[in-house]
């Protein structure tokens, strides 16, 4: 009788320990499941941030990070402060804002985490370039061939006197067909778009300028031999200047005018990114009016290694509100840039060739040899649309309920 | 005495002896509780031995978490150019898919975002191409690759170090793998990425280096993002008089933390 009461007692002893073996296992196996699964949620808040910023759509995704874990996320956006996300109701003095809230979820082996982030981005301006590609405000007129990937737009009178190979659309407005006197049409990957309104064109506040003016980086270019930068009235000069190459770090350069030389191989040289250069006539308050050009008596290339156009911006303020014969501004034999360009009320004169890579908005723009752009909007440029760019402002690990079903959870 | 007395006698020495026999044991009664006693605890101190070092494979499987999390988290606390691995990762197996660094391998890998004669890591193990790109950044990383070892003491028994492990209770390799991951989005048509790293990947791995279970290594993983932003990071830009970003709490206007 002893012997089995000490058995009895052994067996319940061996009982106990082996379920809290059992339990201190599976314990620990959804503890290391649960952190998994918390890495496997931001990871997918990442994912979700990242293609909201890329494509700007709202779709909810799902993806693996390895190890039996995966993430499945949701994308809402908050249109009023009651919404509920992670955080509080983001706003600003002098820009509206966007705000969308991020829902992910990471699960391994059946454990599952989830986690909420509120993101918010500055409401995108329209675009400065309605077109993404080339758009000749006033009037397009090309003697050569002109070729590339881009949409060409015009408010104007198009010419093409050769050949049209170019692969996008060719917008005009309905009531001017483009003159094409060698009946070389638009046609195959060209394809003819009569617009029944004039394409607008948004304005860059002359504010831009007077800011450029005010703080600027034009003290970093060091001007080569035989230029002479004169601070007093933010113009270049040059005397006997060839084939001259200038380089631009990055920053915000603000010039009444500049003259590059001649030679065929001038050269602005952005090292670093971004650079913005503005050629102001008459926005602010230093340049005076007929200023406001960027010359070159012979060839000159804008090189940007970034393979990003948009890291290099030229504005050029013009001659507003000219429609018609705004002053030549932008003027050399052949050229290159791998930049955007935006000089509405200016005039662009391009004597040989001329190879673009980026978006650009030009007044009028008169090229006489063979044309070739490549089209590289930045976001929101022409028909790509806008797109915000969100950052993460609030961030929360979901509790869940407490009973099934129940609602005393967050998120 | 008569014959039925004698026998009334024998019968009452028989009830006595029988209910002497009742109040004791017999050898043989005792040698099997002996026996079984003898088996119950052999049965119980087996159970007891078995138990502990299954607690203690739990033990090291939660330290293995704690650990993973932890190393988890430090990383995400980097700056993100400080994301990377800080030196270069090196294959120490080709044979033993418990050791992280099997995964290691040298591109370029077909059908992966591994294109060059770079090291790569494969984070699925049922997919090679998975493998991504290792971030390597010999002057801004502040990841180290490992192995690095982690201890947990013993109790009472001192002289546990990461370069002593002999009175160590338990012993851990953590390895951390940083690689440059490149969003499916990006494949899409008519999507352009700016950059062919869209986040970076993150992968932890926890070893158990000393006896016992677990015999597989713990896994961790994340992306992080390059989500500073500065001027186009609404939260982080400010105007000629401070901050122009703040908050809504009910009705009440208050600094936005984050």
């Amino acid at each position: 009788m002893f012997a089995l009461l000490i058995l009895m007692a052994l067996t319940i002893g061996m009982v106990g320990i082996g379920a809290a073996v059992v339990g201190a296992a599976h314990q620990s196996a959804r503890e290391s499941a649960a952190d998994s699964a918390s890495g496997a949620a931001a990871a997918g808040a990442e994912a979700a941030l990242f293609r909201l910023n890329t494509t700007g759509a709202t779709t909810s995704g799902t993806g693996s990070v390895g190890s039996n874990a995966s993430y499945a996320y949701a994308v809402s956006m908050l249109t009023s402060p009651s919404d509920p996300c992670a955080g509080l109701w983001v706003q600003n003095s002098g820009q509206s804002l966007e705000q969308a809230c991020i829902t992910s979820t990471g699960t391994v082996n059946g454990v599952s985490e989830r986690i909420e982030e509120r993101v918010v981005a500055y409401t995108p301006a329209a675009s400065l370039f309605p077109v993404n590609g080339l758009m000749a405000v006033n009037g397009f007129t090309a003697a050569g061939d002109v070729g590339g990937t881009f949409d060409l737009g015009s408010n104007g009178q198009m010419t093409f006197t050769n050949q049209i190979t170019m692969t996008g659309q060719l917008e005009y407005p309905s009531a001017i067909p483009p003159n094409t006197p060698q009946q070389n049409e638009c046609s195959g990957n060209c394809v003819p778009v009569a617009e029944s309104t004039p394409i607008s064109v948004p304005t860059l506040a002359a504010s831009a300028y007077a800011s450029a003016e005010t703080s600027n980086n034009d003290a970093a270019v060091s001007w080569p031999a035989g230029f002479t930068y004169d601070p007093s009235t933010q113009t270049v000069t040059q005397s006997g200047v060839n084939n001259a190459t200038v380089a631009f770090p990055a920053g915000t350069y603000y010039y009444c005018g500049v003259d590059l030389g001649g030679g065929t191989t001038s050269m602005i040289q952005t090292t670093s990114w971004p650079v913005k250069i503005y050629i102001d006539s008459t926005a602010g308050g230093r340049c005076t009016s007929g200023t406001g050009s960027l010359t070159a008596s012979n060839g000159l290339s804008i090189t940007n290694s970034s393979g990003v156009a948009d890291n290099v911006q030229l504005y050029f303020y013009g001659d507003p509100p000219c429609t018609t014969s705004c002053a030549s501004t932008f003027a050399v034999n052949s050229q290159s840039y791998d930049a955007d360009v935006y000089a509405p009320y200016s005039s662009m004169t391009v004597a040989g060739g001329g190879t673009f890579t980026g978006v650009a908005v030009i007044g009028d723009l008169t090229a006489n040899g063979a044309l070739t752009v490549t089209a590289q909007g930045p976001s929101g440029s022409g028909a790509t649309g806008s797109t915000a760019t969100y950052y993460p402002a609030a961030h929360t690990d979901c509790i869940p309920p407490t009973t099934a079903g129940g609602t005393s959870g967050t998120c | 005495m008569s014959v039925a007395a004698h026998t009334r006698k024998l019968q009452a020495r028989r009830r006595v002896w029988r209910v002497q026999r009742q109040n004791g044991f017999t050898a043989i009664e005792v040698l099997v509780a002996m026996l079984v006693l003898v088996v119950g605890l052999l049965g119980y101190f087996d159970t007891l031995t078995a138990s502990g070092s299954s607690i203690t494979a739990a033990e090291r499987a939660a330290e293995m978490t704690q650990i993973g999390d932890q190393t988890l988290q430090s990383i995400e606390a980097l700056p993100y150019a400080s994301v990377a691995d800080s030196s270069t990762p090196t294959q120490t197996t080709t044979t033993d898919e418990t050791n992280p660094t099997y995964y290691l391998v040298t591109g370029p890998v077909a059908g992966s975002s591994c294109t060059t004669a770079a090291i790569c890591y494969q984070w699925d193990p049922t997919n090679t191409s998975s493998a991504e790109p290792v971030a390597l950044d010999t002057t801004n990383g502040k990841v180290a690759p490992g192995p690095t070892v982690a201890v947990v003491p013993s109790p009472n028994a001192a002289g546990c170090t990461t370069t002593a492990t002999a009175n160590c209770q338990a012993t851990f390799a953590v390895y951390a793998f940083v690689t440059d991951a490149t969003d499916p989005v990006c494949a899409q048509t008519g999507v352009t990425c700016a950059s062919s790293t869209s986040y970076k990947r993150i992968t932890v791995a926890v070893k158990n280096t000393g006896p016992g279970a677990p015999f597989s290594p713990l896994y961790f993983s994340t992306f992080v993002g390059n989500n500073v932003g500065g001027s186009n990071n609404p939260l982080t830009a400010t105007g000629p008089t401070g901050p122009t970003t703040n908050c809504l709490d009910g009705a009440t206007t208050v600094p936005c933390t984050h």
